[in-house]
């Protein structure tokens, strides 16, 4: 237990919150926000239907669930080619690089130590250590696949596109809210963390990001970390879950689920290139369940 | 359209035995515009919430008594179901749209209406109108200033044409004339539709004239309940709860001579009383000999505009405001005004050395060093610390010129943000007004040399704006501390500034002392800005022959007596 206790709370929570926190300092912390928010551009993925958009996350996820890994590595190229099309900002591309990067490394890390760590320990299994790795290498391109389906989904698709497709799919407004709270919750919590660096600046605190040339505040600057890291994790978490409140507040106070069926001030006719999306996404789903269920 | 009927409502929240509200009663007849006023605190927004049936669906906590609209009883009916009848506008709207752009929140409510596509677009065009922000129609909801996100938040309230309308300080964030044309606005439709409106604020001057019924609440008790004709009879109910009485219905009372037994609620009203009256023949008899005096100080070298002493700070302004530039004379304490989306929060930040395009470098080593202390619009970004006695403990942390014991600091600014009672309680558990007091409380514990303050008296009632000034005017004494405060609350400005800059579209207008620049009609009206009702009322009784004016009631009775 020691053994997994200090493999997690050294690795990650500490160092690789160090580490996050010198990569932010070099990008600019509000360069996350770019990942997070609606991007106003006219690309043909903003003109997709909606309710592809919407659906697209959920079949990743549903795929990557069933199969071995295998379409979840071709997920990740196939999105890296979106992700490559819709390069519009240098700084959202290094952010966008930086988070998969450290999401591969501590997704397999984590897999590693599960598989190896627990086999061993409670199962005394033959796991050799490059096959751990290896699973953890795959456990993490699957993360990174239903991720990133998801971060495309905030970067090209407005809250009212969001409603108008969960109107049409004709989804109790109960759902409909506890989706757009969902999909709204860690977005909140990033636009906190973004803007943190400025709010410490505010509060009289400059020192709290490491650079080379400031070595010797090193130990009181860990010091600081050590302390802080829960403290805001509870309290930036806590806000997020109050503006995710709010949130349905605001959607009440709008009368949101009042009524069964409503027009929306927004529309999207179904064009041909819908159509042809959504036949490829139906294929892609088929394929995929025909070779779990079917080839196994 | 019916009734609004409150019985024996009693509500505490969630961890704390102690009720906010206490035994609440009264019934709102319809079409009326009732205001509930009160010291912050005092359970206005708390009421607000529960008549708007956000209370106990979405807020939990001990409820007892019942509040009905007609035969629906909003304590127990779905919030979403409340709102095709009861609207509310929330107090911070800065975190309170849904949607991308303006466009589809304003149309978010009707949708949900069910009405059809067509008439959604006639109910989104009807409160673009409304409001005055058809130019705003197509901009994202994150690009806008506080004050137009107000204006979006009102609009989006006014297009699902509800029977109620709550309003929670809606003169929070808007400039003066954009809250004068709301309250006008909002004034229209009620009388087209029959329209209640609950108006939740303690700033009066402004509102009081929209309204037909006051409500002053203390702890959580309604003290009073009177027709807005009749409520001020004994001014010492409202000031002893941090409630100051607009000035038009003090000076009514305090000229019985002019004013009978009637009051006046607005400027208009007040002029119409005293025109051609030997006071007034007074007052512009005044007028001509200060005029008089006034040149004769400017010719001998009298410092209308500053312009010597600039602290190093403010040359950065420069590189933003290229053609027109302003000084910050060491020590002084300016205002800077401005309409709505003019830019003024923007500079705050430049000159706290928050943005990267103006001052970086210089910025960064001036805070590090605790000179200097800035207070943003947003404070909730601000909490970071579980209790605010932690919250007061850090910022004591960073200061480098501290003097005796950390206890003694921190009980010391307890008192004065008047937070003692709340000191193990979280930041996010007080009421707005609280949350501005205390981070108030931590832009001031370092003891900065520079004071930046966004909006600080927003949220803050009569009691504790004084408190507030009275604690910046000692610690100036003492430490010689320089302040620059962006505030749309006129009266404050004209009260507790030395100097008073005018921003419009990126530059400054006019400068000057408060009494210049508040004479300045037609400076003011081109920046969208309204004087003081104070000096309003001078330049009205003085005609066009503006140099200087009067901004404060006890100077305008001291002509009069």
């Amino acid at each position: 237990m020691l053994y997994f206790f200090l493999s997690f709370t050294v690795m990650f929570i500490f160092l690789f919150s160090l580490v996050f926190a010198y990569f932010s300092r070099q990008i600019g912390f509000d360069a996350w926000q770019k990942l997070i928010r609606y991007e106003e551009i006219c690309s043909p993925l903003h003109r997709l239907d909606p309710r592809i958009k919407l659906l697209f996350p959920l079949i990743v996820t549903v795929s990557v669930i069933f199969e071995k890994g295998v379409f979840a590595l071709l997920m990740v190229l196939f999105q890296s080619i979106i992700w490559s099309y819709l390069k519009k900002d240098q700084r959202r591309t290094l952010a966008l690089g930086w988070f998969f990067l450290t999401q591969i490394l501590v997704m397999t890390w984590i897999g590693t130590i599960i598989q190896y760590g627990i086999d061993h320990v409670f199962f005394a299994s033959s796991y050799s250590i490059f096959h751990a790795i290896l699973l953890g290498f795959i456990l993490s391109f699957k993360i990174s696949a239903i991720t990133s389906s998801v971060l495309l989904l905030w970067l090209t698709t407005t809250p009212a596109e969001i409603i108008w497709s969960l109107t049409r799919f004709r989804i109790p407004s109960i759902f409909g809210l506890a989706i757009m709270i969902v999909l709204r919750f860690l977005p909140q919590l990033i636009e906190k963390i973004a803007v943190l660096p400025t709010v410490l600046k505010m509060r009289g605190m400059t020192d709290v990001f490491p650079t080379w040339q400031g070595w010797r505040s090193y130990p009181k600057m860990l010091r600081a970390w050590f302390w802080w890291i829960p403290v805001l994790f509870v309290t930036l978490t806590t806000r997020s879950v109050q503006a995710t409140v709010q949130l349905a507040m605001i959607a009440d106070a709008h009368a949101y689920g009042s009524r069964k069926t409503s027009e929306r001030i927004y529309d999207h006719a179904v064009t041909a290139t819908d159509r042809l999306v959504f036949f490829m996404m139906a294929v892609i789903l088929i394929g995929v369940f025909a070779t779990v269920f079917l080839i196994g | 359209m019916a009734d609004l009927r409150v019985e024996h409502l009693t509500y505490a929240y969630p961890g704390n035995g102690k009720p906010v509200l206490s035994n609440i009663q009264f019934t709102i007849h319809q079409g009326e515009t009732v205001l509930f006023t009160g010291a912050s605190g005092c359970g206005k927004t708390t009421l607000a919430l529960a008549l708007a049936g956000m209370i106990p669906k979405r807020i939990m906590g001990h409820l007892r008594g019942s509040i009905f609209y007609g035969d629906l009883c909003i304590t127990k009916e779905r919030p979403y179901r409340i709102a095709r009848q009861i609207s509310i506008v929330f107090q911070n709207t800065q975190h309170s749209l849904f949607h991308y752009d303006v466009e589809t929140e304003i149309a978010f409510g009707p949708e949900n209406l069910g009405l059809k596509k067509e008439q959604i677009a006639a109910r989104v065009q009807e409160a673009l109108i409304a409001m005055d922000i058809e130019s705003l129609r197509k901009r994202s909801v994150s690009s806008l200033s506080p004050g137009e996100k107000q204006k979006v938040a009102l609009a989006s309230a006014l297009a699902m044409h509800c029977d109620v309308l709550i309003l929670d300080e809606p003169s929070c964030d808007l400039d003066t004339v954009s809250f004068e044309k709301t309250m006008k606005g909002i004034r229209k439709m009620q009388q087209e539709r029959q329209m209640t409106v609950l108006i939740f604020e303690h700033k009066l001057d402004q509102v009081i004239e929209f309204v037909d019924r006051v409500l002053l609440m203390d702890k959580g008790h309604i003290v009073l309940d009177e027709s807005v004709r009749n409520a001020f009879h004994n001014e010492t109910l409202f000031t002893a709860r941090g409630v100051l009485v607009p000035d038009m219905v003090k000076l009514s009372r305090r000229l019985p001579a002019v004013f009978g037994q009637s009051i006046a609620l607005s400027v208009q009203e007040a002029f119409d009383a005293l025109n051609d009256s030997s006071w007034h023949r007074k007052i512009q008899k005044l007028h001509t000999q200060t005029i008089q005096d006034y040149r004769q100080e400017v010719d001998s070298g009298y410092p209308v505009c500053c312009t010597n002493q600039s602290i190093d700070t403010f040359r950065h302004l420069h590189a933003a405001f290229s053609e027109h530039s302003f000084d910050l004379v060491a020590g002084d304490r300016l205002a800077i005004i401005g309409s709505n989306g003019v830019g003024k929060s923007k500079l705050a930040s430049m000159l706290a050395g928050l943005d990267d395009r103006a001052c970086e470098s210089k910025g960064n080593a001036w805070i590090s060093q605790s000179k200097i202390g800035y207070l943003p619009q947003d404070i909730d970004s601000l909490f970071l610390q579980n209790t605010v006695r932690d919250e007061l403990m850090w910022s004591l942390k960073q200061s480098q010129t501290r003097e005796g014991s950390e206890q003694e600091a921190i009980d010391h600014m307890l008192s004065l943000i008047d937070l003692a009672q709340q000191v193990r309680i979280s930041p996010h558990s007080l009421s707005f007004g609280q949350r501005k007091r205390l981070a108030l409380g931590l832009v001031m514990m370092p003891n900065p040399d520079v004071l930046i303050f966004d909006e600080p008296l927003t949220g803050l009632d009569f009691g504790h704006v004084a408190s507030f000034f009275r604690f910046l005017h000692d610690l100036h004494r003492s430490r010689a501390s320089t302040m620059l405060m962006i505030s749309h609350d006129m009266k404050a400005v004209a009260t507790y500034a030395k100097t008073v800059a005018v921003l419009h579209e990126g530059h400054v207008l006019v400068q000057g002392d408060p009494n210049f620049v508040f004479s300045k009609s037609r400076e003011l009206q081109l920046a969208r800005l309204i004087p003081p009702p104070i000096a309003r009322l001078y330049n009205m009784l003085t005609g066009d022959t503006h140099v200087k004016t009067v901004v404060t009631f006890e100077a305008l009775l001291s002509l009069f007596v």
